[in-house]
């Protein structure tokens, strides 16, 4: 089995689904000879041409509206916006436009589209390059959000939503993109709405999604070694939720922590928890606990941003006291 | 490259679908009266020259995008009268099954998506249309017909720039009627005429009588000529004038009677008829207009007594992917 | 060891709150096993608490006029014994010194001051001490706060089996032949009511059986017009049937009165379809009842017989005249308006079944007509997620009339999934 980089596998995902489909296009800025700021486009300019991977003008909120329309008029776009922190832009596109025409004009219309965005803190970037916004996208009815944590899923995912009738919002992490692992050989995808059990425990289901899915994994090493055998839930997809794994995970353990990269009010760790609230209150056994950012924009200085940023130690202590 | 201009069964064709648009313009205003209408109604009375002369040529493939002012682009597109006073009137038998009103109709099957009630958001949206139109190799059109209040938005000059470095085959229709919402263009514009601003995108641009439906039409002939050829995109400003005010919850009071009277003298129906009348007989005019006025009447009596829709769930809500 | 005196199960389903209105004993007191120890009163009635055990009344938590929560604790009886810890409580518990017992939470100011109204414990500890009949008041709480966890609660023996593990399945049997259908008429109809469908429901069951509600068309006037009274002649006329069971089905107010029977005799409904049924929720259109019962001529019948369809064109012609005569002479009238009065006083339907609908252990199904503008059809959304739910589109208050295929195709599906079992 190959190992690829995230962004390899995101990369190879994009050239078989253009070489699969000639209706597949991707845009968005800085994307086409330079192959993007992460490096996930790299070379398919070459291999498809500047109509088919395109350079942009910095005109988020256009391009956005762009991929909607585009989507209707019969084409599957591809639109890469650099940083999720400049997703604020593209909100009137998704909200106002994108969310509603399926259902507001009764099914005349299908809007096949992929927003690919990344975000996440740790790299230094400040407050205006680093933020994880899931609650923001998630929160609209009509759009599809996922957020794989792994190379595998990056692939499986990318090439489930650029097949999807519908607009899929995909969230990348920049500290994710240099990571290594396996992708399958040949051509395979990942469903949307589906939950991935990535290690199984008895006392605590620990639910996360992108980076904090491999947070959760140290976390949970450093539990066993506490006798507390915690259970791991990488989401895959925010939108739609894969209720049935999460209710078997938490059906098991009877404890659930929410982790979650993004701020704490009304933010995504908050909808995970209010979900198990109302499918599962009479399995639990405690409280669900959050961990999540706090509500505060991401400080620039290394320790001041390590600080802000959930790890470990949070997860560890808010297992603690959510079994004790 | 010049077209000609229409002939006299398409100037009848256009004058009979004017007709028709400010019928059921009254018509609404009286059933809004009776509280026969939900929510506001914004009339297009005095605008329909622009509508249906700009959309005349069109075939049923090209594809317009709308405003939340577009009963006449909707007639002019080819829209049933019928289904669109449906619509209107939020029954199931409307073009949107009642979900989306009168600032939202959208005909996929027509080239009509849609009308927008978010003020400029039609014009990213021909945009995208048109790239996608130039990606799949049609020759089909997008044109967008928007306001002077719409052309103060950032994505006017963000779509205008894209569509003029893509030579993308989209139309920009400028329905200048002087006045966005109730604050006149003078307070709104630091240009008294917006087409000069086409020079700064090297897009070609032209001013006409926006009351004088042959006039547009000959406009919008050329400019969907030049779009079909490769030649990029075209700014046409018609200018013409809101008799009705913003809408039918609009108290009045900021246009001036002495304006008003001065483009009520020039109608743009009155203006049609008297190009027509030497060319036709009286009766034949006075005939169509009789009809259309049936056509607009039946319409009424139909959709008054169609059902109201039920409500449903719809699968683009969905949160979860499996369990409740 | 002491005793908690609790207030849980004591005043009906209904029941959440009641207030103390005297302490028949002072706190030093003896008593003995069922003497009265307290009278509380509940917004149907008062109750009176009796003391479970012989004991010394220790502690009073609750003192006259105080309004407490459903199960919460009154007051303590010391029956005696020495205090001890569950031995299932200290295996599940980790060996932590720090550990609260029993006498520690009681003697503590936490339950006896600011919280001794409520037992704190988990979702999961409290559906676990549910089932297996466990009284949370008497269990101590490991987790934060003294919050009762699961492990607190496993391995301890409970009291009374839980209702859950006593509902009654139906029995299996594969015979069709001992299938009784039983059906329950609506407020004013007749069992002619179900004409359309019995060929076809006659087909599925051995028996079909219509029962008459009193004071329908028999001429006599009935003293009694409210429900217990329908209830009465219900359960006369079905008979000792519990031995077998049958299939009920009932439309509108024949609904509520077959659920009603199915709540109270679990053995009797083997399946349960109720059509429109009544006593699902408050609305029921008033101006029908009144113009209804007040009809004594064809002509004003005929509008409101319209009412309950959604094509008034597949009403037989001459149903009114056949409906008048049905009903005959008075006293029918008066017995329907009395039967009205009591049971929909100012157009509301002033008895609530859907509690009874959560216990129906048996397959049920709901069938209800979109354009039902008698009773609305969202009452069917109080149905708990197993019982299946049939709106009908373009279909009003008599599915059974509009729809008669697909009505008895439902009632033979609901009597096959019986059949089959659980």
């Amino acid at each position: 089995m190959a190992k690829l980089r995230y962004a390899e596998a995101l990369n190879r995902a994009l050239r078989e689904e253009m070489q699969r489909d000639p209706l597949v296009f991707l845009f968005g800025e800085d994307i086409g000879s330079y192959g993007g700021v992460f490096k996930v486009t790299r070379g398919l300019m070459d291999e498809f041409g500047a109509a088919r991977v395109r350079d942009t003008p910095i005109s988020e909120q256009t391009l956005t509206a762009m991929a909607v329309s585009a989507a209707m008029a019969g084409s599957r776009p591809v639109l890469e916006i650099m940083y999720a922190d400049f997703m604020p832009l593209t909100l009137d596109a998704l909200i106002n436009q994108a969310s509603i025409y399926e259902y507001i004009w009764a099914d005349q219309v299908r809007m096949p589209f992929v927003l690919r965005t990344q975000g996440g803190g740790g790299a230094g970037a400040g407050a205006q390059h680093s933020k994880s916004l899931d609650s923001l996208v998630a929160h609209i009815p009509g759009l599809k959000a996922v957020a794989p944590a792994t190379p595998w899923d990056a692939y499986g995912l990318l090439k489930s939503a650029i097949r999807d009738p519908g607009p899929v919002i995909f969230l990348e992490h920049k500290l994710l993109y240099n990571m290594r692992d396996e992708v399958p050989d040949g051509e395979e995808t990942v469903p949307l709405g589906r939950a991935r059990l990535v290690r199984e425990g008895t006392d605590v289901s620990i639910i996360a999604s992108s980076r904090m899915v491999h947070e959760s994994l140290l976390a949970a090493d450093r539990l066993a070694g506490e006798g507390i055998a915690a259970e791991v839930v990488d989401l895959r997809s925010l939108r739609p939720l894969d209720l049935d794994t999460l209710l078997g995970s938490v059906a098991r353990t009877h404890h659930a922590v929410v982790v979650n990269e993004g701020w704490r009010f009304c933010g995504y760790a908050a909808e995970v928890s209010a979900t198990l609230m109302d499918h599962a209150f009479d399995d639990l056994d405690a409280p669900v606990a959050r961990v999540t950012m706090p509500d505060l924009p991401i400080p620039y200085s290394e320790p001041l941003e390590r600080a802000v940023l959930p790890g470990p130690d949070e997860i560890v202590a808010a297992v603690r006291r959510t079994v004790a | 490259m010049m077209t000609n201009g229409p002939s006299v069964d398409e100037q009848i064709e256009i004058y009979r679908k004017m007709v028709v648009v400010r019928r059921m313009e009254e018509a609404l205003g009286a059933l809004h009266k009776q509280g026969g209408t939900r929510g506001p109604i914004h009339r297009c009375d005095g605008q329909e020259a622009v509508g249906v002369g700009a959309t005349a040529m069109l075939r049923s493939s090209d594809q317009v995008t709308s405003t939340h002012r577009g009963h006449a682009h909707y007639i002019g597109k080819g829209l049933d009268v019928h289904r669109v006073v449906a619509e209107i009137l939020g029954k199931e038998t409307g073009y949107c099954r009642g979900r989306a009103g009168h600032m939202l109709v959208a005909s996929a099957a027509d080239g009509l998506v849609g009308g927008n009630a978010i003020v400029g958001a039609g014009i990213p949206a021909a945009t995208g249309i048109a790239l996608s139109l130039q990606l799949q190799g049609r020759d089909d059109v997008a044109m967008c017909l928007f306001g002077d209040g719409a052309a103060q938005t950032g994505i006017c000059h963000e779509s205008m720039n894209i569509a003029a470095l893509w030579k993308l085959p989209v139309i920009f229709l400028l329905e200048h009627n002087q006045y966005g919402l109730t604050v006149h263009h003078a307070a709104q514009s630091s240009v008294a005429d917006l087409s000069v601003r086409a020079a700064g995108y090297a897009m070609p641009a032209e001013i006409v009588d926006g009351n004088d439906s042959v006039a547009v039409y000959i406009a919008a002939a050329n400019a969907v000529e030049r779009a079909r050829s490769g030649g990029g995109p075209t700014l046409i400003e018609a200018k013409t004038y809101r008799l009705e005010g913003f809408s039918t919850s609009d108290m009045g009071g900021y246009q001036d009677e002495a304006e008003i009277a001065l483009w009520r003298a020039r109608d743009p129906l009155t203006v049609a008829r008297a190009r027509l009348a030497g060319e036709i007989d009286t009766e034949v005019l006075d005939g169509l207009e009789a009809d259309a006025a049936q056509v607009v009447d039946d319409a009424f009596a139909a959709a008054l007594a169609d059902p109201p829709p039920e409500f449903e769930l719809h699968p683009a809500s969905a949160a979860y992917s499996g369990g409740a | 060891m002491a005793r908690d005196i609790t207030v849980s199960g004591l005043g009906g389903e209904y029941m959440d709150t009641a207030t103390v209105v005297a302490w028949h004993v002072q706190p030093g007191e003896a008593v003995r096993a069922g003497d009265l120890l307290a009278t509380v009163e509940t917004a149907k009635a008062a109750t009176d608490i009796e003391a479970p055990c012989d004991g010394v009344l220790s502690e009073v938590c609750a003192v006259v006029g105080e309004e407490v929560a459903a199960g919460s604790v009154l007051g303590r009886l010391d029956d005696g014994t020495a205090d001890t810890v569950p031995e299932a409580d200290v295996s599940a518990t980790p060996s932590n010194s720090s550990q609260p017992t029993h006498s520690d939470v009681s003697a503590g100011s936490e339950r006896s001051a600011g919280r001794h109204d409520r037992v704190v414990a988990s979702p999961l500890a409290r559906r676990v001490a549910r089932d297996r009949g466990i009284d949370l008041a008497t269990v101590p709480g490991t987790g934060p706060n003294g919050r009762i966890k699961l492990r607190d609660v496993e391995g301890l023996a409970g009291g009374d089996p839980p209702r859950s593990a006593t509902a009654v399945r139906p029995r299996p049997t594969s015979a069709r032949a001992d299938a009784s259908i039983v059906l329950i008429h609506g407020l004013g109809a007749t069992p002619s009511i179900w004409h359309q469908i019995l060929p076809t429901l006659g087909q599925t069951a051995a028996r079909v059986e219509r029962l008459t509600l009193p004071g329908h068309g028999d001429g006599v006037a009935t003293e009694r017009m409210d429900f217990e009274s329908l209830l009465d002649a219900m359960r006369s006329q079905l008979g000792g049937r519990d031995l077998d069971g049958v299939h009920l089905v009932g439309h509108s107010l024949g609904g509520a009165v077959a659920l009603a029977l199915a709540d109270e005799r679990p053995a009797l409904a083997r399946s349960l379809t109720l059509i429109a049924p009544a006593g699902l929720g408050p609305e029921i259109d008033g101006a029908f009842l009144a113009g209804f019962a007040r009809a004594t001529r064809p002509d004003s019948l005929r509008p409101w017989l319209e009412r309950l369809v959604a094509d008034p064109e597949c009403l037989p012609a001459g149903l009114a005249e056949a409906a008048l005569q049905a009903r005959g002479a008075e006293p029918a009238g008066e017995n329907l308006r009395r039967l009205i009065d009591s049971l929909f006083p100012d157009g509301t339907q002033a008895f609530d079944l859907r509690s009874a609908l959560h216990r129906v252990r048996v397959p049920a199904r709901l069938v209800w007509g979109r354009r039902d503008r008698i009773i609305p059809w969202r009452h069917a959304l109080a149905a708990p997620g197993a019982v299946a739910m049939h709106l009908l589109p373009e279909t009003g208050h008599l599915p059974q009339i509009e729809a008669p295929d697909l009505v008895a195709a439902l009632i033979q599906q609901t009597v096959a999934a019986a059949l089959a079992g659980p």
